[in-house]
């Protein structure tokens, strides 16, 4: 018994050895894939918080009327820049982005000492909420600071700055894109990927190896006939994977009682809209993809082998979408699958600019294109050494 | 009817130094009504020639027509009037046979009324009915070997090809597949099969080439064959045959 074992164990490892894919997928791969995402992340990371580290919080504040003393904080901290403003610039300036945070104050008078009222005014995006972050510690200061002054006067001891609340002025739908976006798309895209996967494998470089594709070779019916049905079938596959994702999500937000923050219908018809046409596109790029890799397998063990490989890719890069403060860049709509995640998630949080999102919907659609072209050049030149089982 | 003038083949390797000839200028006619028969051991060119006929590959040297059609300009043409069955074809497991069927009729564009009595017709001829609509993968060999023949001959070809067909087959389906190539020379088809087994030949050849290292050292009648070469069985004469054939190529190489 024991000799057999060995013997069987002893047949498998040196088939294994002489199996250079095997290894790879089976050893090389996990062995590089956490330094790997360490180090794309690290250096993500990095940049990130040298990003933040330049960055200059811009505060605009209405009705402090001598804004010296924040002024004066701005010389010996170059990280802040002030601006006076009146309260009904508050929305337009927030949304345009060119203020942080925006300082409401009242200013009252006890005992002929001054004491301001403060309410601060934000969006709780990442950038939003460490500018809040800041002022919060910036008027701690200089309330401290305006203590000490008067104690040392012996002066009238009143709460000089005293912070009378926050308003975040996120709506609810970029709240929840800002949540939930990124982790939406990471697994609306990936399961896509597996979804057409699972399909794209058999239906191309098994029916080589079983020789089924041969005999459909045989009849006056035209290869790319046959494989368009099939590219259909895979799309149709990945899409189904989609809509079972989603009814997984939302059985989860069921199952939450609602509490859970997310709410589909925050989203809006328009930008669903947008998301299903961008997987759709999305499905049609892995579907040409995965048929193009299984039809030029070898064998189905091949294919398999170069589809994990692929999905690994695709992990790996929709990782950057669910990375806090990745924001969807132009260099990021130049790359496939990426600019797919970062597009569904500015769409569920309601930012993603026209012009990008076409931009995203025609690199997916002339990627896909191009590779449907390149494969069908390549039966037409090589067709024996591509479809049949050698 | 096939005609094969000069046909030639090699499959070439990157470095061009292991370039294999795998068919190497092999000429033959198949006429309606008689059965040709392909021999030769593992690696002749037997089934290369096959596919070349089945337009599944091109020639790199001769002419190969099939019913006036040639195999490479008008391939379409070729495909809507053959029959191949391989042995290494394989059929889809999850669909039934009436399925296999239906969707090979419906490759051959035959419209959906003609299809279904087509296959109603079969189920009878090929005697499929116990398993017609089970699942391919769950059905023995040799029925599934009897729906593989029945998705070969859905489209009533005028030519038949069947390339080791009988390989992998018990006795009585081998016997079967053998009374369905007789059926088809009957009907006037013409049928053309490749074999390693002399046995199969004796037995149904009119006429035969034999293959050895993709060159054709024997073509004519099987009753020539039998007469021509020395042996009591017909396995002595064919082993005789390639030991001819390979001294012959012997002293042709060492003449180089």
């Amino acid at each position: 018994m024991l000799a057999v074992m060995w013997a069987s164990l002893k047949k498998e490892i040196r088939e294994v050895m002489r199996d250079k894919r095997t290894l790879l997928l089976t050893i090389l791969v996990p062995l590089g894939f956490y330094p790997a995402m360490s180090l794309m992340t690290k250096d993500l990371e990095q940049k990130q918080s040298a990003k933040m580290s330049e960055r200059v919080v811009t505060i605009a504040v209405s009705g402090w009327e001598d804004d010296t003393e924040l002024r004066m904080y701005n010389l010996v901290d170059s990280k802040m820049a002030w601006k006076s403003a009146e309260s009904d610039q508050m929305q337009g300036l927030l949304d345009s982005g060119k203020v942080d945070v925006f300082l409401e104050v009242e200013k009252e008078t006890v005992e002929g000492y001054d004491q301001r009222k403060v309410k601060l005014h934000y969006f709780s995006t990442i950038r939003g909420t460490i500018a809040y972050q800041d002022v919060m510690v910036f008027l701690t200061a200089l309330k401290t600071a305006e203590v000490e002054k008067r104690l040392k006067g012996k002066e009238y001891l009143i709460n000089p700055i005293e912070i009378i609340g926050a308003e975040n002025h996120l709506t609810a739908r970029e709240i929840s894109g800002s949540k939930y976006g990124g982790m939406g798309a990471y697994f609306i895209i990936f399961l896509a990927f597996t979804g057409c996967m699972a399909v794209a494998v058999d239906t191309a470089a098994g029916e080589k190896e079983r020789g089924t594709l041969e005999a459909m070779l045989v009849t006056p019916a035209s290869f790319m006939g046959v494989a368009f049905g099939k590219l259909v079938f895979i799309i149709i596959m990945g899409l189904i994977s989609v809509l079972s994702t989603i009814g997984g999500i939302v059985i989860m937000v069921i199952g939450y009682g609602g509490d859970s923050g997310f709410n589909l219908s925050q989203v809006g018809f328009i930008s669903l809209l947008g998301i299903a046409v961008l997987l759709l596109a999305l499905v049609l790029f892995f579907a040409t993809i995965l048929f193009t890799f299984s039809i030029l397998a070898k064998s189905n063990k091949e294919a398999h082998v170069r589809s994990s490989m692929l999905m690994i890719v695709v992990a790996m890069s929709l990782v950057y979408c669910i990375i806090p403060g990745v924001e969807l860049t132009k260099s990021i709509l130049w790359v496939p699958i990426l600019n797919a995640a970062m597009s569904i998630k500015a769409l569920w949080g309601g930012a993603m600019p026209l012009a990008d999102y076409f931009q995203v919907l025609v690199i997916l659609l002339v990627l896909s294109a191009l590779v449907l072209l390149w494969i069908s050049r390549k039966v037409n030149a090589d067709r024996e050494k591509v479809l049949l089982k050698q | 009817m096939i005609e094969a003038k000069q046909v030639g083949k090699i499959f070439r390797t990157s470095k061009g130094k292991d370039d294999v000839r795998a068919v190497d200028g092999v000429s033959f006619r198949c006429e309606p009504g008689r059965v040709f028969a392909l021999l030769g051991p593992n690696g002749s060119g037997k089934t290369t020639l096959l596919r070349m006929i089945s337009t599944l590959m091109s020639p790199d040297a001769g002419e190969l027509k099939v019913l006036g059609f040639d195999c490479v300009k008008e391939s379409e043409e070729v495909r809507k009037r053959i029959g191949f069955l391989t042995g290494s074809a394989g059929l889809h497991e999850k669909l039934s046979g009436r399925e296999t069927l239906e969707f090979f009729g419906k490759l051959h564009g035959i419209p959906s009324a003609t299809l279904k009595k087509k296959i109603t017709e079969m189920v009878e001829e090929f005697d499929l009915t116990e398993f017609i609509d089970r699942a391919t993968g769950k059905i023995s060999m040799g029925q599934k070997q009897r729906i593989m023949i029945a998705r070969t001959l859905i489209h009533d070809p005028e030519v038949v090809i069947f390339d080791e067909a009988t390989t992998g087959l018990d006795v009585l389906a081998a016997k079967g597949l053998i009374d369905i190539i007789r059926a088809c020379r009957d009907a006037g088809k013409t049928v053309l099969f490749s074999t390693h087994i002399m046995g199969e030949v004796a037995l149904l050849a009119d006429d035969v080439t034999v293959l050895h290292k993709g060159r054709q050292i024997y073509s004519g009648s099987i009753e020539d064959l039998k007469e021509s070469q020395v042996g009591e069985s017909m396995e002595e004469k064919f082993i005789n045959l390639l030991e001819t054939a390979d001294s012959n190529l012997k002293k042709e190489m060492a003449s180089c």
